[in-house]
């Protein structure tokens, strides 16, 4: 597949609302599976009050603030305590405000996200099977709005 | 103390390919992209509607959520006895913590006494230095109430702390056609595949919430289509290889396929690794290096003898393992060790847990190699995992063995390696283990059994081996 051109049009993709809502932020963007627990293990381990990703073998998103941001990544990988690693993160406000994936949600991250939404009553906005286009097409720091019937907007910032 | 190499990966199953994490991968999403609604039935209906109280209408709430994201149709009555993965006290399940807080105040328990995979400690049996024990109760700090919140939601007894949870000995055994909503990945593939029982890979937290309903979401490995074959693995070695090996080159290649191995049952019979311990590691391996949480063997597993070739999907892929390609996966293991050419600290056996045909064999093996050198001890601290109704199973049938054993100094754990080698132990490095489960989630290595003899009786690897 050839390289998507990138102009100041949005792209508009199309994917499942699994958490559906509304949301709109700025991108922050990895083309690798995103390890949950790696990319928290200040969170996990000494229970730091931060967002910022500790992952070194994530390139794009060692030391990004993931807080509000709309976290778009194919998918999660990392062990299961995963689960419990989204509920605090959503209990605590160091959450991503929405995740765009580009693959099938995981069960990590599902449940995660299920028990946070039901006994924490707070929504991580979630869509996924949106395609390796759009992972292919957004960038760090682009406008990401998503809709409720799953829809995801990208409009690029002029430094993209 | 060391920072954990792994990132914090403390747990019981770390998953580092892109899979689904149940056990097989999820159907292709196509438009309409709208969840599926999930069909209830006039009693559940009143539990979704809060007749029976908040905290059975979030519960149920969670559960159906979590089946429409994977496509489930209705859910299923549980049968067999529930067996969850969480057994690691640590900040990090703290929010899983009031969730259970929450069940038990509600007065709920789960719909028969589970078991649980086993704890990250045993003091008793696995012994740690002052410094040791605690920097190990400040990283689990909330073993204790844990265990006291597992106790109230329906755990068997304090003693019901291991992976291998099927073993008679422990008998929390389920038999063919019972649906149950496990998560530990071993235990799952076991009783999936040589049991015939039938449960999705659950994440923590869901296999709780399906206890206490007593139903799980039907999807996956529950269902017929779910549980066929999508890969032919055609084993033409020349002999039987260590089953880990064999189980990590299967694991790698078919990910979150389900393989139905031919060519096994020159070489095994089903009594017989089942006692010794063969399927269970095999599927901890396939499990641990890729996701997979069903096998089938043809003409040993319950599902494979009834329907032979025909559990195979319409364009099911093939995977040829021969001796080349088993001394190829093997030798593509990584050594993790900082000091990468290290004397090993420790010699851990038993992930998934020993059955007690294993620690038998680990018992003769080792005393036989210690004769063999007129000696009177091991040469390093080593360890046979196990539960402690297997412990009591070995000691009871084979005091002999057992005596001995103590004397060299082998120990006889209930505790779980893999937790140990994740934590931020200095003696958590260099862990030698035969374990494939071990390997994939911590920076432990892997040597074949006549390695680990060696090194258990000399305290150092054989040249040409480091």
């Amino acid at each position: 597949m050839s390289k998507p051109e990138r102009g100041m049009t949005p792209r508009v993709f199309r994917g499942r609302p699994v958490f559906t809502g509304a949301a709109t932020g700025l991108a922050a963007v990895s083309s690798i599976p995103f390890d949950t627990c790696a990319s928290y293990v200040d969170v996990l381990i000494s229970g730091a009050r931060s967002g910022l990703c500790r992952d070194t073998a994530n390139e794009e998103l060692y030391e990004h603030d993931l807080i509000d941001t709309i976290l778009c990544i194919p998918q999660t990988i990392g062990s299961n305590s995963a689960t419990t690693l989204w509920m605090t993160l959503v209990e605590q406000g160091l959450a991503p405000r929405a995740l765009c994936l580009a693959n099938s949600i995981d069960a990590t991250v599902a449940s995660g996200l299920v028990l946070a939404d039901h006994w924490i009553g707070r929504r991580v906005v979630t869509v996924d099977s949106l395609g390796l286009e759009f992972l292919e097409t957004v960038k760090t720091g682009d406008t990401v709005k998503i809709r409720e019937d799953g829809t995801v907007e990208i409009r690029p910032t002029e430094s993209n | 103390m060391r920072r954990n190499q792994l990132g914090g990966q403390i747990g019981t199953d770390p998953i580092f390919t892109p899979t689904s994490h149940t056990g097989r991968p999820p159907p292709p999403m196509t438009a309409p992209f709208g969840r599926p609604r999930l069909t209830l039935s006039t009693e559940e209906q009143a539990l979704f509607d809060g007749q029976r109280g908040p905290t059975l209408q979030k519960t149920i709430r969670a559960v159906v959520d979590y089946g429409e994201i994977f496509g489930a149709s209705r859910l299923i009555p549980l049968r067999g006895a529930p067996h969850h993965a969480v057994s690691w006290g640590s900040r990090g399940i703290e929010p899983l913590l009031r969730l259970y807080r929450d069940l038990a105040d509600a007065g709920l328990r789960t719909y028969a006494p589970f078991t649980s995979n086993p704890k990250p400690m045993d003091p008793v049996h696995l012994p740690m230095d002052p410094d040791q024990l605690t920097a190990l109760e400040g990283v689990f700090g909330f073993m204790e109430e844990l265990e006291r919140l597992n106790l109230e939601l329906g755990m068997r007894s304090p003693r019901d702390w291991s992976c291998a949870c099927y073993e008679p000995e422990m008998g929390n055994t389920p038999e063919f056609g019972d649906y149950l909503a496990w998560s530990e990945s071993s235990a799952v593939s076991y009783v999936n595949s040589v049991i015939g029982a039938r449960s999705n890979r659950n994440p923590i937290g869901i296999d709780m919430l399906c206890s206490i309903l007593g139903k799980a979401p039907y999807f996956g490995l529950m269902t017929d289509r779910g549980r066929q074959a999508t890969w032919l693995i055609d084993v033409r070695t020349s002999r039987l290889h260590q089953v880990q090996v064999l189980g990590s080159a299967i694991g790698l290649r078919v990910m979150e396929g389900i393989p139905l191995i031919v060519g096994l049952d020159r070489f095994l019979s089903r009594t017989a690794a089942i006692s010794n311990g063969y399927f269970k590691d095999l599927g901890a391996a396939i499990a641990g290096n890729g996701g997979a949480s069903l096998i089938h063997i043809e003409g040993v597993t319950p599902e494979a003898i009834r329907w032979g070739r025909d559990l195979l999907r319409d364009g099911f892929e093939t995977y040829v393992v021969d001796d080349d390609e088993i001394e190829r996966v093997h030798a593509g293991y990584p050594n993790l060790w900082r000091n990468r050419h290290g004397t090993p600290k420790r010699v851990y056996l038993g992930c998934p847990h020993l059955t007690v045909e294993q620690m038998r064999e680990w018992a003769r093996r080792i005393i036989d190699a210690v004769d063999a050198v007129g000696g009177s001890k091991i040469g390093i601290p080593t360890s046979l995992f196990g539960s402690p109704y297997v412990r009591s199973a070995f000691k009871a049938r084979h005091p002999e063995l057992a005596d001995r054993l103590k004397e060299l100094g082998v120990t006889i754990p209930s505790s779980c390696p893999m937790m140990w080698c994740s934590t931020p132990l200095e003696d958590a490095e260099l862990v030698a283990t035969n374990s494939n489960k071990t390997r994939v989630f911590t920076t432990a290595r892997f040597f074949n059994d006549d390695v680990l003899t060696d090194l258990i009786v000399t305290g150092e690897l054989s040249k040409g081996v480091g």
